[in-house]
């Protein structure tokens, strides 16, 4: 366990140095997101040493883009694609709002701040593993004038690899356990999740590796993606990319079976 | 205050500080699964001066701490999942614990003090927290925003922080978005029938030492409680310096 090391004074400041720069890290990737800046977050916060980029993951409860070229592909060409569209649909309800790019994102906004952050500095050093809650909200702009905002609060585990000195960000897995329209009854929505609707999912679209790694059905039982806990080195088995995910040992039955009992 | 301490001591003091971070974290994680045997098994002081509170009181030492937040909280859990599975066959055989809900009290605006001779810390922090259940036995999902204060010491035993005491202090509690706890509180005073209802607690109180309310939710009719004031800098944890009295109303 890396908290029973002994560390010299040296040592010591450079770790709680460490920790900080991490959640200033994990802070500004709040804010490039609020700012629709998303090409400058994979560009400036995340992974750059080629080994890394190749094993970069993102991750949501449907499964795991890997690779930075993946995760570029989604997070950053086909969310301008949905923005490009969602503008040309602004402008055809409005000719006001002119299909030009300076208005692309107009009546978007999404804030996921951080809280409750747990950050475990490998015992090593040069990688370490965060979680956080965020009781995110992200708005837009209808083509009928209004707006849609939705509540979904979220988990978000990453680890982070230090290069040359600078903390970068190398998985991430955003685990949202809920949507619900702002202001509307949460509680009349369907009971089991639907993943042909909910928001989020759509977004995400068919990962990489598209399998189920967190079933909200079951609220947190399955306990993905977990607490970091003490380490001392880096491996797959306490990543949150995809080599790191195991499945919970006796899952029993998924959402919706055993019904023919009768 | 000033401090007095030597460099040495300001490192060990700001690591101590991230150290007490994490352990308030694991907390709202383990409880975010109702893992009550994780959090008073693993992160809390065994030591009989350990203390929880709530509206409903204090409990005090290690044994009255475990039965009111682990076996009972525990019962109720495993109370819902037997209902449960005649509704969703399909949560047969899953730790019941996680099932009964999501009760998330997110960590923010914290204040943390390190005593000088680096042996305890003290912290107090909000919680804009969510409880949010998706499987439930009358069939509807649920999301509650529960708002709450925290006070709360820790002690370093054997090379590693541990909780020692916590008091909880509910301020707001509502259906997300679809009720108002102003409206609501209002409501509930002004009803002929319910004027002397107490406020909402968390059922039935276990056995407590310190008999409560000890801090009330928010009332059109109540004042703002500093029940859980914010640590000053100090030297060491004593009855001046603490969210648990070491010594007993009673005695």
């Amino acid at each position: 366990m890396a908290n029973s090391r002994q560390y010299t004074d040296e040592e010591l400041i450079q770790r709680v140095w460490d920790v900080e720069e991490i959640k200033k890290l994990i802070h500004k990737r709040v804010i490039y997101i609020a700012n629709e800046m998303r090409k400058e977050e994979l560009n400036d916060l995340w992974v750059q040493d080629p080994e890394h980029k190749k094993t970069a993951s993102f991750g949501r409860n449907t499964g795991y883009y890997t690779g930075m070229d993946a995760i570029y592909d989604y997070y950053v060409v086909h969310h301008q694609n949905e923005r490009e569209e969602q503008l040309k649909k602004l402008h055809a309800a409005n000719p006001a709002i002119a299909d030009i790019p300076q208005n692309l994102h107009i009546g978007c906004l999404s804030s996921h701040p951080v809280s409750t952050g747990l950050v475990e500095l490998a015992g090593d050093g040069k990688t370490a593993k965060g979680l956080w809650y965020a009781i995110a909200q992200e708005t837009e702009a209808q083509p009928d004038g209004t707006g849609k905002a939705l509540w979904m609060p979220e988990k978000i585990a990453v680890d982070f690899v230090k290069e040359n000195d600078d903390w970068k960000i190398w998985h991430i897995v955003v685990s949202t356990d809920l949507v619900s329209e702002a202001g509307e009854d949460y509680s009349e929505q369907e009971v089991y999740h639907n993943y042909e609707t909910n928001p989020v999912d759509v977004e995400f679209g068919t990962p990489t590796i598209a399998k189920l790694i967190h079933n909200t059905d079951f609220n947190w039982w399955d306990n993905y993606p977990p607490m970091p806990e003490a380490y001392e080195t880096f491996s797959d088995a306490v990543s949150y990319g995809p080599e790191g995910y195991v499945r919970p040992a006796l899952y029993g039955l998924d959402s919706k079976e055993g019904r023919n009992f009768r | 205050m000033k401090s007095q301490l030597s460099l040495h001591e300001r490192i060990r003091n700001a690591n101590a500080s991230q150290e007490v971070e994490k352990v308030k974290a694991r907390h709202t994680y383990l409880h975010g699964r109702a893992d009550a045997t994780g959090e008073w098994a693993d992160i809390w002081s065994r030591d009989p001066n350990c203390s929880w509170a709530h509206i409903f009181g204090r409990m005090r030492g290690f044994d009255q701490v475990w039965y009111g937040s682990v076996a009972q909280y525990d019962k109720m859990s495993f109370e819902n999942a037997i209902e449960l599975m005649n509704i969703y066959p399909e949560t047969a055989g899953k730790d019941p614990r996680p099932l009964m809900e999501a009760s998330v009290h997110t960590l923010v605006t914290d204040i943390i003090e390190v005593a000088e001779d680096g042996m305890s810390a003290r912290g107090s922090f909000i919680t804009p927290g969510v409880i949010h259940s998706t499987l439930t036995t009358d069939q509807k999902k649920y999301c509650n925003v529960l708002w709450e204060r925290y006070g709360s010491d820790f002690v370093y035993e054997d090379g590693k922080w541990k909780y020692l005491h916590e008091q909880v202090c509910p301020d707001i509690l509502s259906r997300m978005d679809c009720l108002n706890w102003a409206a609501e509180e209002y409501a509930r005073i002004t009803a002929p029938e319910e004027k002397e209802a107490p406020p909402v607690t968390l059922g039935e109180a276990p056995p407590v030492t310190d008999p409560g309310p000890l801090h009330l939710p928010y009332s059109v009719l109540g004042k703002p409680q500093n029940t859980v004031p914010w640590p000053e800098p100090y030297h060491t944890l004593d009855d001046e310096n603490t969210y648990t009295s070491f010594v007993k109303p009673q005695e």
